[in-house]
């Protein structure tokens, strides 16, 4: 089914807009998912929060890319995820671990200034990246969002591998002067 | 957490929000990627070009040579004629006329034989639907006659064709035979032919379309008759001198040497006489003048 029909029947709140949605994206949020969580369980569990918060944010959000619109939210879950693997496997106190789990009652907590910076520093992210040719910002984004491995991009790319390692490298660096350039300071 | 790995987060966060339309494109550019444009489908063509050339070049110098070293000069030297399956009408015989007359365009001394080792198969065809609106169904096979034949010159080795063909009708069982095409049509000559040991007795004869069965260690026949030859080894062959020592350290086994003589308004020729020889499931024949 195709991503409009899809997402129109979200919108008219149909359930058959969640079954179409799995059918058509099961593979494609798992295999983001995977990538960033290493048990299957996890990442099983990644996806079928998707489709929940899709379900929920569809309306009032109508996304233009469903693709890459689900991407982005099994994306985040599967980076709260790993954040909390983390978390255990260093030993977390107790207390930590209450809090982490008491923040999935409330509300994001980030400070409105921290949402503006986050939403600058995306921006500029983005023009940077449009900027660069098609290729480059691919290998960009594979590597940085979909958190591939060098190995996996340049198999897909029929590239050598070192040749993805200086591109991804040049990269970072004019990413980084372009920032600044910008008057984004980290 | 220290500053560097917040400042990392906020990156990495930040490029988590990147707009949609960005990272489907990312993901698909591998799709993408892999149409070829007009230049790398240029290269492609080219590059199956030089494979094509390289397996042809293969195939018909390296392989021919090796074999010919392996096998002796000639062996490959074959004149086989196309064969070509027609695929439409009832017809079915394939087989492409061969002059016989013409096949030899050198001019010949009299007394020179004319012979040829002619293979005559069956080859299963597709033919086509009378509608000739595509192939037929399955099933719409049908068996054509199909001829292969060279030429066998003086002093060269040619491997021969083998036919199987059926020895006992009432018990079914076949026997290996090697055909022959003697003389020209119309040449005027009675051909007679003789096994020495009887190994490669006669065992047909041709003419035109009558076949008689022979089995005999001599026979007539005249120009453009075909014969069959037996295969046994049930004679064990001693020569008091090598008969084909062109053959020597090639493991080829002698299985018989068959003279031919003919006679021609009372002048009689020597034809000479053809060495049969053996190795593994092939068979060899070498034309040589008679020495003794």
């Amino acid at each position: 089914m195709e991503d409009e029909k899809i997402v129109g029947l979200l919108l008219e709140r149909n359930e058959e807009g969640i079954v179409q949605m799995q059918k058509k994206y099961n593979k494609y949020c798992g295999a983001v998912a995977r990538r960033i969580v290493a048990s299957y369980e996890d990442a099983e569990e990644c996806v079928n929060d998707t489709w929940l918060r899709a379900w929920n944010s569809i309306p009032p959000h109508q996304p233009e890319n469903l693709a890459g619109y689900l991407a982005k939210i099994v994306r985040n879950l599967a980076i709260s995820c790993y954040k909390k693997q983390h978390t255990m496997k260093r030993g977390g106190d107790s207390v930590t671990m209450a809090l982490d789990e008491l923040s999935d009652c409330i509300s994001d907590g980030k400070r409105v200034e921290e949402r503006m910076e986050q939403r600058v520093l995306t921006d500029a992210i983005a023009v940077f990246l449009r900027g660069k040719d098609e290729m480059k910002r691919s290998i960009f984004i594979q590597r940085y969002f979909y958190l591939m491995e060098v190995k996996e991009i340049a198999s897909r790319l029929q590239m050598k591998e070192n040749t993805v390692k200086s591109i991804l490298y040049r990269m970072r660096k004019e990413l980084g002067k372009y920032l600044q350039k910008e008057g984004i300071y980290l | 957490m220290s500053q560097e790995r917040e400042k990392e987060e906020k990156i990495f966060q930040a490029i988590g929000n990147l707009p949609e339309d960005m990272i489907e494109d990312a993901v698909n550019y591998q799709l993408q990627e892999k149409e070829t444009g007009y230049f790398g489908k240029l290269m492609l063509m080219g590059k199956g070009f030089a494979y094509a050339a390289c397996a042809a070049l293969i195939i018909f110098g390296l392989v021919p040579w090796i074999y010919d070293i392996y096998h002796g000069e000639g062996q490959t030297e074959t004149m086989n004629i196309a064969v070509e399956e027609q695929k439409s009408g009832a017809s079915i015989d394939t087989e492409r006329s061969f002059d016989f007359d013409t096949a030899e365009t050198e001019e010949r001394e009299d007394g020179t034989l004319y012979l040829w080792s002619e293979a005559i198969g069956e080859k299963k065809v597709q033919l086509e639907d009378s509608s000739g609106s595509g192939t037929a169904e399955s099933g719409e096979k049908e068996k054509s006659v199909v001829k292969e034949i060279k030429e066998i010159k003086e002093g060269k080795t040619v491997r021969l064709y083998v036919m199987d063909v059926t020895a006992d009708e009432a018990s079914g069982t076949s026997k290996k035979v090697l055909p022959f095409v003697i003389g020209k049509e119309g040449d005027g000559i009675t051909y007679t032919i003789n096994s020495s040991i009887s190994n490669c007795n006669i065992a047909s004869v041709t003419s035109g379309a009558e076949t008689k069965q022979i089995d005999g260690r001599s026979v007539n026949c005249i120009g453009g008759d075909r014969i069959t030859l037996n295969t046994f080894e049930r004679a064990a062959a001693s020569w008091a001198k090598n008969p084909a020592p062109e053959w020597t350290g090639k493991d080829i086994g002698i299985l018989d040497i068959i003279y031919i003589t003919g006679e021609k308004e009372g002048e009689i020729y020597d034809f000479g006489k053809i060495v049969i020889g053996k190795k593994g499931e092939k068979y060899y024949g070498l034309l040589q003048k008679r020495d003794d």
